[in-house]
């Protein structure tokens, strides 16, 4: 169907609609008028219409293999479960519904809770693991927890368990209406503590603790329901496994962040639930308000948001039990208390019921309690390796046990707000979003913010730091990361090279000391001799010949060093090849760079071969593919430089396809496309030299176009288009072979006032102009025109050159001095023309 | 829910440029609000439950408090980058489903719930690989009603909200919407029957 027969079958269909159902069928008859395709659609169409009006299952979206929907508990009666006789419907939870029964032997009457169970697929599952708990189950007796008597299955097949039967209210609910006192529902809650360390000691775990499942009866004693249960009805993998979180059955509310993030229940998850329990005891309300049940606003609420202080959550409250207990009772210990139970981390909660309940006797007996002082007892380094935030927690673990040792509850808060800021900018900026960032379209701007935020952080943080060793090496990595996005050539940068040298600095400066200290750590040598790479880059864009030198030798010893440190790593030695062979290149040395480059190419390619996936190392290939041809070259032979060429062309088209996002990868293509039209133009194949100098130029304006304010893509434009126009002109095209000029000047003059020290730029600003005023002249067939149209071209041209700085260059580097000479003979011949 | 500064800051100048009449600050935020939502998804993501269901939209929503703050925002902007959230997240999903299926994890079991608008207009599960095709399919007969689509089951936005990202009146984007849902039945039902 074409766009506009579906605009004319919409239309129909749309006007079919606003008609009652009843009349649509003629309506559409006569609309259609004869048009029987047209009719045919639309009649399609409105048959999907009238499905809307059938039942509605919840409409979801697989991933995988879907299992068959659990239906609904029947809503028929349920008049027996075994030898026990339905009474009535008691209430309805997450697992199943509850009724009261009684058991009919003769002259045995007992009031029992029995609870079905929902069927569906794992009904037999549960019924298996059911029975393997039940024994233990059985086991627990305690005037506080409602005995679990019986199990077995309806004649429908749902499984069932009986309870003793508790008639109360919950636990919450009952303080509310008997309107108690803190001390009584402290009280109760201590024998909810002691049901529970009973069960922990025959090592079950409850995994449900909330309101719900206790229950006071009318003469004040609180009995716990389903204990141990949660370990049964956990949907999900073999029984074999550790239990797993139970939340998709639970309510949400109570779920401590291990059952969020579905990591085994311990005793420390009771303890959590407790704490929630006496929150709500106490407050009227949840630590958390997190409103909806969507699962993500439950794990922020749960996994990373502070509860309100029950104190404070008092001085606000209007409404729970603001006229019996009040802020004031609950500040200082009861606070304490409370949140030590509700720590997102296991090990800094109490490390059994056991001690929470003697906290809490401590306070009712007017004793200190422990838990303001138990911050100071985790340990530093536990807390620092369990987070990925490195940077920020360590520190603000600091600030924290500074806090906990002052104890006082301001300092506190602000550490934990100053904990958020750093936590979020260290991993947020510096490396998730940025890393999310560097190589999409349009990004430069926000890099450029981010990097500036990020400086002044890093720089507070450097300073306060300390000598803490992860720490520092956070920071490094930082500075690294930082100085890349200032100014490495190959990636899309702001064009601030004196910013990035001094970030790389800062980098290397700190990885040394650290390498003082552990001269074998691979990790710090692997950092450093990139973070030398890194700056040498920069150092080469300069100019900086003997510092560039002095950089790469150190990065190769480093990279020597962890190849011969690690022979089991062939990487290592692909990598400290790779680097040499730059190395030599860059001292253009060529022949002996040829060598060297071949043998990284096969130590890279012997890698690859283990990981075809890995993009990086294919990245790397086609990269020695490149200096290989570069290097062929410059030694005369052409053929193995095309190939290699072709080659890497070959590699990174298949690279654009894989990651069609990806800048940098389709800036490496462009160079392909580049290099090879040069190689072609040599060779006189201008047709074919042009059309991959456009395919090359078609890449790098999309680029430019998408991201304005990177630098680098306006001087690969300029550096294509002056490559490019030579061809042009012997392709015949000498007009556009001008355009290609003046662009490129143009471009390159940007670039040099957006970083003057920029002698990449500069240097082709000149060659540019210098181009251009030859152009003229053999345009004007050496008449008299040309030579004036050429003057001040070549007067550009020297301004821009004269500008260079020309010594301690590298030997592979720009050589002005030709072109300058070049440039300056030919101004001597324009003024000769002009007399 | 004090969230990133930077971020924060960076991307309420960027929301002013948008109300000042500058779309392109749209296309600047993409990239910011792919990596928020890519980082939310896949952080819960990796705590596959069986059988729990993830809300995209709760994800956009998330993603756009997050990104923005707590500050409120004009409503039509609002409307705006959500728009552009829900473009995003339907690439997270999709990029999440085909990572998933690739590596074929036996057993497990996710089930994303598109909101409402799916609720009333799907009546059975739909791989959302399916759907990604087929909304591309639509997209090349009536981008509007293709990005209509997109903003109603990946933002969960609200036939208002559509209408002020669109520059349609209300009343077209529900007779449009009407259409959508017939389409979608048609061309998804035809991949069950396949």
């Amino acid at each position: 169907m074409t766009p506009q027969q579906w605009l004319r079958v919409k239309a129909l269909l749309q006007a079919a609609l606003a008609q009652p159902a009843g009349a649509r069928a003629t309506f559409v008859e006569e609309a259609c008028a004869g048009d029987t395709e047209l009719r045919g659609e639309v009649e399609d169409l409105l048959r999907f219409e009238e499905e809307n009006q059938a039942g509605i299952s919840l409409p979801v979206t697989k991933w995988h293999d879907a299992v068959p929907e659990s239906e609904p508990p029947a809503e028929a009666d349920l008049e027996r479960a075994g030898p026990y006789r339905i009474v009535r419907r008691l209430g309805e939870g997450g697992m199943g519904v509850v009724y009261l029964a009684e058991r009919d032997d003769g002259d045995y009457r007992q009031q029992v809770a029995v609870k079905v169970m929902k069927s569906g697929p794992h009904a037999a599952e549960f019924a298996r693991r059911f029975r393997r708990e039940r024994q233990v189950l059985a086991e627990l007796q305690h005037p506080n927890i409602a005995r679990l008597i019986d199990s077995g299955a309806t004649s429908a097949g749902q499984l069932y368990y009986v309870m003793e039967y508790v008639d109360g209210l919950p636990v919450t609910t009952h303080a509310r209406d008997h309107k108690l006192t803190v001390r009584q529902r402290l009280q109760i809650f201590r024998h909810v503590c002691s049901a529970v360390t009973h069960a922990h000691r025959k090592l079950i775990i409850h995994g449900d603790i909330k309101p719900g499942n206790i229950l006071v009866t009318p003469d004040g004693t609180p009995k716990l329901l389903d204990f141990g249960l949660a370990r049964v009805f956990r949907e999900g993998p073999a029984a074999d496994q550790l239990p797993a979180s139970t939340v998709s059955m639970l309510t949400p509310d109570y779920a401590s962040p291990e059952q969020v993030r579905g990591e085994r229940l311990t005793t420390s998850t009771d303890i959590y639930s407790l704490g929630v329990l006496l929150y709500e005891l106490l407050c009227g309300q949840s630590p958390y308000s997190a409103k909806e049940q969507s699962p993500l606003e439950i794990y922020h609420a749960v996994c990373e948001l502070e509860p309100v202080r029950p104190s404070a959550a008092m001085r606000k409250s209007t409404r729970g039990n603001a006229a019996i207990v009040t802020a004031q009772q609950l500040k200082g210990d009861l606070d304490d208390i409370v949140l030590m139970t509700l720590r997102k981390e296991t090990e800094r909660r109490y490390g059994s019921v056991e001690e929470l309940e003697r906290d809490i006797e401590r306070h009712l007996s007017g004793f200190p309690v422990r838990a303001s002082r138990g911050s100071s007892l985790y340990s530093f380094r536990k807390f620092v390796s369990r987070h990925r935030w490195g940077v920020a927690v360590t520190l603000a673990g600091t600030l924290l046990s500074i806090a906990a040792a002052g104890a006082i509850w301001w300092q506190g808060w602000q550490a934990r707000q100053r904990f958020n800021d750093l936590r979020q900018l260290a991993h947020a900026v510096v490396f998730d979003l940025h890393d999310a960032i560097q190589d999409l379209p349009g990004s430069t701007a926000a890099r450029r913010l981010l990097v500036e935020r990020a400086l002044v952080y890093l720089r507070t943080l450097d300073a306060s730091g300390g000598k803490n060793r992860d720490l520092q090496m956070e920071i490094a990595l930082a500075y690294d990361k930082i100085g890349q996005v200032q100014g490495s050539p190959g990636r899309a940068n702001t064009g601030d090279l004196s910013g990035a040298l001094e970030s790389f600095g800062r980098a290397r400066r700190i990885l040394q000391s650290l390498l003082r200290a552990a001269p074998n750590d691979l990790k710090i040598q692997d950092a450093l001799a990139s973070a030398d790479e890194h700056q040498a880059d920069i150092h080469e864009q300069r100019g900086e010949a003997p510092l560039w030198r002095r950089l790469r030798q150190e990065a190769t010893a480093l990279r020597w060093k962890i190849a011969n440190e690690h022979p089991e790593m062939p990487a290592y030695r692909a990598t400290a090849l790779w680097n040499e062979a730059y190395t030599l290149s860059g001292e253009n040395r060529p022949a002996e760079s040829v060598i060297a480059y071949e043998q990284a190419l096969t130590a890279n390619l012997e890698v690859a071969a283990r990981e075809p996936d890995n993009a990086a190392l294919r990245r790397t290939t086609a990269r020695i593919h490149r200096n290989l041809a570069s290097g062929y070259q410059q030694t005369g032979r052409s053929n193995e430089a095309l190939d290699h060429h072709r080659q890497a062309l070959r590699i990174d088209k298949e690279r654009v396809a894989a990651a069609p996002r990806d800048m940098r990868t389709k800036l490496e293509l462009s160079w392909d496309y580049t290099e090879i039209g040069w190689l072609l133009h040599e060779r006189h194949r201008n047709r074919e030299a042009d059309e991959s100098f456009s395919a090359a130029l078609v890449i790098q304006q999309e680029m430019a176009d998408a991201d304005p304010q990177n630098s680098l893509a306006r001087l690969e434009i300029g550096k294509l288009k002056v490559t490019a126009a030579p061809t042009c002109e012997d392709a015949g095209d000498r007009p556009r072979a001008i355009q290609y000029l003046q662009d490129a000047t143009r471009l390159f003059e940007q670039s040099v006032t957006l970083d003057p020290s920029n002698d990449d730029a500069r240097y082709h600003l000149g060659w540019a102009w210098s181009d251009l005023g030859e152009l003229y002249i053999r345009a004007a067939g050496n008449a008299h025109s040309g030579w004036k149209k050429a003057s001040p071209c070549f007067a550009r041209a020297a301004e821009a050159l004269g500008h260079l700085k020309l010594e301690g260059r590298l030997e592979g580097d720009l050589n002005a001095k030709p072109l300058i000479a070049h440039v300056s003979q030919r101004l001597a011949e324009c003024r000769g023309h002009q007399d | 829910m004090s969230h990133n500064m930077v971020v924060g800051a960076t991307f309420r100048r960027l929301l002013d440029d948008l109300h000042k009449g500058n779309r392109a600050a749209l296309d600047e935020m993409m990239p910011e609000v792919y990596a928020e939502l890519r980082r939310l998804a896949e952080g819960y993501m990796q705590r596959e439950r069986p059988q729990h269901t993830l809300q995209p939209t709760a994800l956009v929503n998330e993603a756009y408090l997050r990104l923005v703050g707590q500050e409120s925002v004009d409503w039509s902007n609002r409307a705006q980058v959500l728009g552009v959230a829900a473009r995003m997240m339907r690439r997270v999903l999709l990029d999440h489903a085909s990572s998933h299926n690739a590596s074929k994890r036996p057993g497990l079991l996710a089930q994303v719930q598109l909101g409402e608008a799916q609720a009333t207009a799907l009546p059975k599960p739909v791989d959302i690989v399916d759907l990604d095709i087929a909304l591309n399919e639509l997209q090349a007969l009536d981008p509007q009603l293709s990005a209509l689509v997109e903003l109603r089951f990946f933002g969960g936005l609200t036939i208002d909200e559509a209408s002020e990202v669109l520059g349609a009146s209300p009343a077209t984007v529900e007779r449009e919407w009407a259409a959508a849902r017939l389409w979608l039945r048609r061309r998804l039902s035809k991949d069950q029957d396949a």
